[in-house]
């Protein structure tokens, strides 16, 4: 276990319960999604994961570390990209790095791995070229380069791709995957864009109001909300495949909305079950004479099932409430 | 402490930020003034040791504000700036920090201490007092420097604006320095005599004065040494209290 919290709370002098009993836990080698609306807690987490923060009550473990015993250690193996990140803007990109390099090291940077980083990064070009004159992406691709000079074991991304265009919404991915599958770090990643947290993303958390509304791997989540296995059809004749697919016997719900019929299993079937009903559903089908135009497996987006965690959790809360 | 810390923070100073103008306009100041008081010494009824008084008086003035204001911005501007976080997120302790971004700033007051000698030169050229001036100027600008450079960074850590900070830290010069610009009439009452005994700037010029018309050593002259010496470890004190303080906004 690379990252684990346990009963993590913050609240702020103001009384605003920013965080309220978070147990995560992050395996070494992930790429973990930290996601939630809007004030719902991200970023006081990640800064209680970094150090910056200390916990109302809680405890932090990162690589077997407790935060609050160890806090230099623990720094020596975190990457941060923070949210709002500040450069030096009359620094060049190379002395960027080489200045962090030299504050975790203490020594003199050691100038290949500056230039490996750069290029990595796609900014070995603008290694003499002054920060203040970068875009935000290349800014951006700078500060994962930078949570990249102490050798870290975690990277902790506050919302990456944040204000970038799509290309380097790209890039960044790319580049986080690369971090992740060469180097073997863990991250830890938060992100409006779901579609980030879809593409990068082996394990996931959505938290809401500073508490976990749902976790664990995108398939669990998509179990989790979709229980059952759904199957969306388009033939050649719907009225006529639906009539014969509400006479199979155990098929499920069959409904139709627009084009298509849209078939739902009875949940906690097996893949057998499912695979023999889907056999003799074609079969019926096709026996009938009828096209199959397209069959295909509804699954559920990143997008479905934030919308689900952080409603169902509202609507939990204000149940509760 | 940390040196590359303190590398930054001068080469920030020097060309990257407001500190380079500042420098600049000091400059500037100290050559007009040094012109005028050389004009104003060949046809002047007052004694050449005033005038050098006079000089050496706004040369320090102006160091510890150019010093106060680059102290008051270092924290405050870091975190204005976003990036103080990036800072904290690295092994480096707080008090660590503190004191790079300190020594950063006495270096720059150093450095404009060091322009002044040319000007001292001129201004006491004739007088037969360049030498004394040129030590004691040195003796009392470090000791001033330390105390209001130290104040004026824990002031950046303690408020949260930078110009929340040097707001403070100019006044805190102007509140110290007063005191001593208005000597005659404060010796008058025993309240501001008092007041002239215990006030570090006061003690500094009085000093000054006293080493340059009595020919006294500064060494001799404990009365005048001790308060701004105290001064200058209090104001340290304070910095090392400060940067346990060291946070991001609205996080303290």
């Amino acid at each position: 276990m690379m990252i684990q919290t346990e009963h993590l709370s913050k609240t702020y002098q103001n009384g605003f319960e920013a965080v309220k009993d978070l147990n995560l836990h992050v395996n070494n080698g992930d790429i973990f999604g930290f996601l939630g609306p809007n004030g719902a807690g991200k970023t006081t987490t990640i800064r209680m994961l970094d150090g910056l923060l200390t916990p109302t009550t809680g405890k932090v473990v990162i690589n077997g570390m407790d935060i609050q015993k160890q806090p230099i250690e623990i720094k020596k193996i975190i990457g941060v990209v923070p949210e709002s990140h500040g450069y030096y803007d009359w620094m060049t990109a190379a002395e960027y790095l080489q200045y962090f390099s030299t504050l975790f090291d203490g020594n003199k940077a050691n100038s290949h791995y500056i230039g490996e980083l750069l290029n990595k990064v796609g900014l070995q070009e603008k290694r003499n070229v002054p920060v203040g004159h970068f875009s935000r992406g290349m800014k951006q691709r700078l500060g994962i380069a930078k949570a990249l000079v102490n050798h870290p074991k975690v990277v902790f991304l506050d919302e990456p791709t944040l204000g970038l265009d799509p290309r380097g919404q790209k890039e960044i991915q790319q580049l986080i995957l690369d971090i992740n599958k060469m180097n073997g770090v863990t991250v830890f990643i938060t992100s409006h864009l779901l579609k980030d947290v879809e593409v990068l993303c082996s394990t996931v958390c959505i938290i809401k109001d500073g508490s976990i509304a749902v976790q664990g791997s995108i398939q669990q989540l998509q179990e989790k909300y979709m229980p059952g296995y759904e199957m969306l059809l388009q033939t050649s004749d719907n009225m006529a495949a639906m009539s014969l697919l509400l006479d199979i016997k155990d098929i499920g719900k069959v409904t139709t909305a627009g084009d298509y019929i849209t078939v739902e299993f009875p949940s906690g079937l097996s893949a057998d079950e499912v695979n023999s009903l889907i056999h003799r559903l074609v079969a019926a089908i096709i026996t009938a004479n009828i096209d199959i135009k397209e069959m295909t497996r509804k699954t559920l987006s990143m997008e479905d099932i934030f919308f689900q965690a952080t409603e169902v959790h509202r609507n939990g809360s204000e149940a509760e409430q | 402490m940390n040196i590359h810390v303190i590398k930054k923070e001068v080469r920030e100073s020097l060309y990257a930020n407001r500190g380079l103008w500042m420098i600049l306009a000091s400059v500037c100041i100290l050559s007009v003034l040094c012109i005028v008081v050389v004009n104003i010494k060949e046809g002047s009824v007052l004694a050449q040791s005033d005038l050098l008084q006079y000089f050496i008086k706004a040369s320090l003035f102006i160091t510890l504000f150019v010093a106060m204001v680059l102290g008051a911005s270092s924290f405050a501007m870091e975190r204005e700036e976003h990036t103080l976080e990036s800072l904290l997120l690295t092994p480096i302790s707080k008090l660590n920090l503190s004191i790079a971004k300190y020594i950063g700033v006495l270096m720059v007051g150093f450095i404009l201490l060091l322009f002044s000698i040319p000007y001292l030169i001129a201004v006491g050229a004739g007088s037969g007092l360049t030498l004394s001036a040129l030590l004691i100027a040195f003796f009392i600008g470090v000791i001033l420097l330390l105390a209001f450079s130290a104040i004026s960074v824990a002031l950046s850590v303690i408020l949260q604006s930078s110009k929340a900070a040097i707001l403070t830290s100019a006044l805190v010069l102007l509140i110290l320095s007063f005191p001593a610009f208005v000597q005659s009439l404060l010796k008058q009452s025993p309240v501001g005599a008092a007041l002239l005994k215990i006030d570090p700037v006061a003690c500094c010029f009085g000093l000054m004065n006293t080493a340059f018309i009595d020919k006294i050593s500064i060494f001799a002259m404990p009365q005048y040494c001790l308060p701004p010496i105290i001064f200058a470890v209090i104001a340290i004190v304070l910095l090392e209290w400060s940067s346990g303080k060291v946070a991001l906004k609205g996080e303290k």
